[in-house]
């Protein structure tokens, strides 16, 4: 949706220019909204700058933003001390892993469920629906099991486990497909001797590109923030994801704030980036949960 | 012919993808369900079935009851913050669609949401530290005393709901946003000619035709508060550095029973009764929906 | 090019039987018309022929061959839907080189087929452009474009020109009509719009309710509907029903038991009747003429003709009257028409009653 094609409430009457009021009233209105959103992203800018601060620096009143003496000794110290970049590893590749099942699973499933009528796959949704409700958290001890039974505890395939599939993304093309793929473009094919699977490939998927780009958005980034399942399936050190690996890094009482930070700067700015980047990919997918039928 | 094809077809697409899901979620979900009414302590080789004896053991150990109140606080701490804020926040920015800054606005609003959860709470840990932490020294800038923020159990609760809220909020926004932008807006132009200012039109509008946003998004804020989990971890470790001790939550006493002290049956009807508490938060929507729908 | 013949078909979803035992005769080169109101089953008998939809019951065979059986694809048809269904991000030239590039046909045949249709349809210049950046009309075209180049047996058409705007619908009707006359294809074409119907057929299928009324050429039609339903369907304004009497004795048809409106009816038994009389077909006449009196209530004079709505009781008549008249409403005229443009139906079975005079 773009802001360009919705009218804002406000200065909708044309040729009437605003009052000086009306003017005042914005601008308040924009110092507000600015000065919140600094404060929103403050404790992220301080913690990035605490990580090139040095130790005297860091306790100085009031803190800086910019560091006086920038230094790259936190980074140093904390690559020396974990394994911070193969944790970072592990979470790409997890991440992109889950991302790829769930943007086919989704893809595939959501298109069925959108397009063939039959009992059988009405009765399926309804089961999807139903289990969609039921979070993570409760069902991902019995998984654990699975897990362990499958010896792959402590490696990527075990945090794989967790995220193949995707109840929100089944739904999210579901959604997409019923509202901008008309099925008289599938008959049409169909008569002009397209296969299913070459209807599913040339035809849907090339009009889905939007809402898979969203979907691809969201559920890598819903993997690299995951946090509850890999603690329980991730033991050892090597194999943690970075999320994993930072929350008990920071538990040590040895460690100090300039490394703390280092460590975690190390994940933010990338992931700020991309968002930054992507932004658009994401309000549309999360918009689109709110969107219920 | 066609339909058979057809048939043939979704039912050979949706196979795979039908048997993932039943292997990751169906049957955990069902094993959930079953061991709640067991016993089994991980060492042990039977499971005997005790019928509903761990959720009568439950309503009488002081650490769940410890764990279901300090979650319920949060939860409702987080709505109660998050809510009111993210309705003016998104009514502030909708007002300023126009503005060159909206697609700032919107951002940084956002991206708390975004952030991994980790990182995020290690800068508030950070911010809450009694000895180093900003927030006790503005405190004591304005000559109120600095607190110990995370070794007190009330205040370390409130720090959690702040962390929480700061998270929420954008997501919330964002629904909001979409549902403003999906309002009427001829509505607006009438009201404005029948003479309301925006603030009216802010709550005798917007605020009343909203309502169903607010209902949807209250019940996303409350489960994923039910759910809270990383930010307790980080932020509120006991004295003894253990992590996530100092503010028991449902979900840390669910793992720590199933991993620390092995009584897994036990673990899974704490996962029922958080199960539970969804569900009637999410059938307390649908019944309200549908009440709203056939007044 | 090839006939196609329905015989007997019958479709049902569950419990709803929307086709009800359904034969059409659709002769080589002939533009075949279905018409009939929403949920008719027009449509849905379509799409058995384009085989969309499974025929429960009956046959479907083209060009003698029977096809309930067969893929679409091997049909040997071509299909043009109403929202044209044109592949959003293809080129005009991919989309219709799309079904010949699918049969593996040599890729100078796609190029031949495809400039030769386009140089029909004028769409030589927009063969590069996306749906998106085209017209209603010109994405018309492209649909049409993509049947043409199959060079099909059969030609499908369902409501092809309802997304159109009322001048574009006239202008792609005469353009659609010149281009069957050169390609002699047998078609099919499913609308509502009887005058759609009645300006392209060469046959018009009547459907209601699953079952067809009438088939015929469309003056045929026009001029002996077999049932009320057909004759105020067919013709616009639509043809007025007016309850009557037959008196068997002299053969007049009485209103009320007092106005007549025609005289010297034979062959009809007694009883009531249904008189149908087009707009068109009223006149003014005088006193002494058989006809009835009605209250003018509304008049439209629209230069070439005057439309008055009248009362007659609580019914209202439509006529269409070619000059102009000095009554106001509230005045009372006499309307009679010519006996041979006055239809009967049976009050009953709303079927026409074949009258001798």
């Amino acid at each position: 949706m773009s802001d360009a094609d919705q009218k804002p409430a406000a200065e909708t009457v044309p040729g009437l220019g605003m009052t000086a009021r009306a003017r005042l009233t914005n601008l308040t209105i924009d110092i507000v909204l600015f000065v919140f959103g600094i404060l929103m992203v403050l404790p992220l800018v301080l913690l990035v700058a605490n990580a090139f601060k040095t130790p005297q620096e860091m306790v100085a009143w009031p803190p800086t933003i910019i560091p006086a003496d920038p230094t790259l000794d936190n980074f140093r110290s904390v690559l020396g001390e974990t394994p911070l970049l193969r944790w970072i590893w592990t979470s790409l590749r997890f991440a992109f892993l889950s991302m790829v099942a769930i943007v086919i699973t989704s893809s595939i499933v959501g298109y069925v469920l959108a397009k063939f009528q039959f009992r059988t796959l009405e009765v399926i949704f309804i089961l999807i629906l139903a289990t969609a409700i039921v979070p993570f958290e409760v069902y991902m001890i019995p998984l654990y099991f699975q897990a362990q039974s499958l010896g792959i505890l402590n490696s990527i395939w075990g945090l794989l486990l967790g995220y193949l599939v995707m109840s929100f993304g089944i739904f999210l093309i579901r959604q997409n497909v019923k509202h901008s793929i008309p099925d008289e473009l599938l008959e049409a094919a169909r008569i002009d001797g397209a296969g299913e699977l070459w209807i599913f490939a040339r035809i849907v998927l090339p009009l889905l590109r939007g809402p898979l780009g969203a979907l691809a958005v969201l559920s890598f980034f819903q993997a690299w923030t995951a946090f509850a399942w890999p603690i329980i399936v991730t033991t050892s050190r090597d194999a943690y994801t970075i999320e994993v690996g930072l929350a008990l890094f920071q538990t040590g009482f040895t460690v100090d704030l300039g490394r703390l930070s280092a460590a975690a700067a190390a994940v933010l700015v990338p992931s700020v980036t991309i968002f930054v980047i992507l932004r658009r990919n994401f309000v549309q997918g999360i918009a689109s949960t709110g969107v219920k039928e | 012919m066609l339909r058979t094809k057809k048939w043939r077809f979704a039912i050979l697409a949706i196979l795979p993808t039908l048997a993932i899901f039943a292997w990751v979620r169906m049957f955990p979900i069902w094993e959930t369900l079953r061991l709640s009414l067991h016993r089994w302590d991980i060492l042990s080789r039977d499971k005997p079935f005790i019928g509903l004896e761990n959720f009568r053991e439950l309503f009488q150990d002081q650490l769940f009851l410890n764990a279901l109140v300090n979650t319920t606080i949060i939860a409702f701490g987080v709505l109660f913050v998050t809510i009111p804020a993210a309705l003016v926040i998104a009514a502030l920015i909708y007002h300023r669609t126009r503005s060159r800054f909206a697609g700032f606005y919107e951002t940084t609003v956002f991206i708390p949401h975004i952030v991994s959860l980790v990182p995020a709470a290690m800068a508030w840990k950070w911010i809450f530290d009694a000895n180093l932490g900003p927030l006790n020294a503005v405190l004591e800038f304005f000559g109120i005393p600095g607190q110990a923020w995370l070794f007190d159990p009330v205040l370390s609760v409130i720090c959690i709901i702040i962390l929480c809220s700061w998270q929420a909020l954008g997501y919330a926004v964002l629904i909001y946003l979409v549902g403003f932008k999906n309002l009427p807006h001829t509505l607006f132009e009438a009201a404005k000619l029948d003479g309301a200012s925006g603030i009216q039109r802010f709550f005798f509008i917007s605020v009343p035709l909203l309502r169903p946003i607010t209902l949807y998004v209250s019940v996303v804020t409350l489960i994923s508060g039910f759910n809270v989990y990383a930010q307790a971890f980080v932020l509120a470790s006991d004295s003894q550095g253990a992590p996530g001790r100092l503010v028991r939550v449902l979900v840390l006493d669910m793992l720590e029973n199933a991993f620390r002290n092995y009584r897994v049956g036990y673990a899974a009807s704490e996962a029922v009764i958080l199960l539970c508490i969804v569900l009637v938060l999410t059938l307390v929507q649908f019944g309200l929906l549908r009440e709203k729908w056939n007044r | 090019m090839a006939d196609v013949q329905i015989r007997d078909v019958h479709k049902a979803y569950g419990e709803v039987e929307t086709i009800k035992g359904v034969s059409v005769d659709a002769p080589d080169g002939q533009f075949v018309v279905l018409v009939g109101p929403s949920g008719c089953g027009k449509s849905t008998l379509l799409r058995m022929i384009a085989g969309l939809e499974e025929i429960d019951r009956g046959t479907i065979s083209i060009g003698g061959r029977v096809i309930n059986q067969v893929e679409p694809k091997n049909r040997d048809i071509a299909m043009v839907f109403q929202n044209y269904a044109l592949y959003p991000h293809m080129t005009v030239a991919v989309n219709m080189a799309f079904s010949l590039r699918l049969a593996r046909t040599p890729k100078a045949e796609i190029a031949r087929r495809v400039a030769e249709a386009a140089r029909i349809l004028g769409l030589t210049e927009y063969l590069e452009r996306y749906p998106k950046q085209l017209s209603g009309g010109q994405r018309q075209r492209v649909a049409m474009g993509r049947a043409i180049v199959r060079n099909p047996q059969v030609y499908l058409f369902d409501e092809p020109l309802s997304n159109l705007d009322a001048k574009l619908r006239v202008q792609m009707r005469a353009e659609l009509k010149d281009i069957h006359a050169r390609l002699k294809t047998t078609t099919l074409y499913v609308t509502h719009d009887q005058i759609e119907a009645m300006t392209m057929a060469n046959t018009i299928v009547v459907m209601r309710d699953g079952i067809i009324e009438q088939a015929g050429a469309p003056l045929e039609l026009y001029d002996h509907p077999a049932n009320t339903f057909v004759g105020s369907f067919i013709g616009s304004p639509a043809m007025n029903l007016i309850e009557g009497h037959c008196d068997g004795q002299n053969g007049a048809i009485k209103l009320d038991g007092e106005a007549v409106l025609r005289h010297g009816v034979h062959g009809v038994p007694a009883g009531p009747v249904i008189c149908g009389i087009r707009p068109e077909h009223l006149a003014i006449v005088d006193a002494e003429s058989d006809g009835i009196d009605v209250v003018v209530t509304t008049l439209e004079p629209t230069g070439s003709d005057t439309l008055v709505q009248a009362r007659l009781g609580d019914q209202i008549i439509a006529a269409q009257l070619r000059e102009r008249i000095t009554a106001q409403p509230g005045d009372t005229i006499r309307l009679g028409s010519a006996p041979e443009n006055t239809h009967l139906f049976d009050a009953k079975s709303e079927r026409r009653i074949a009258a001798s005079d």
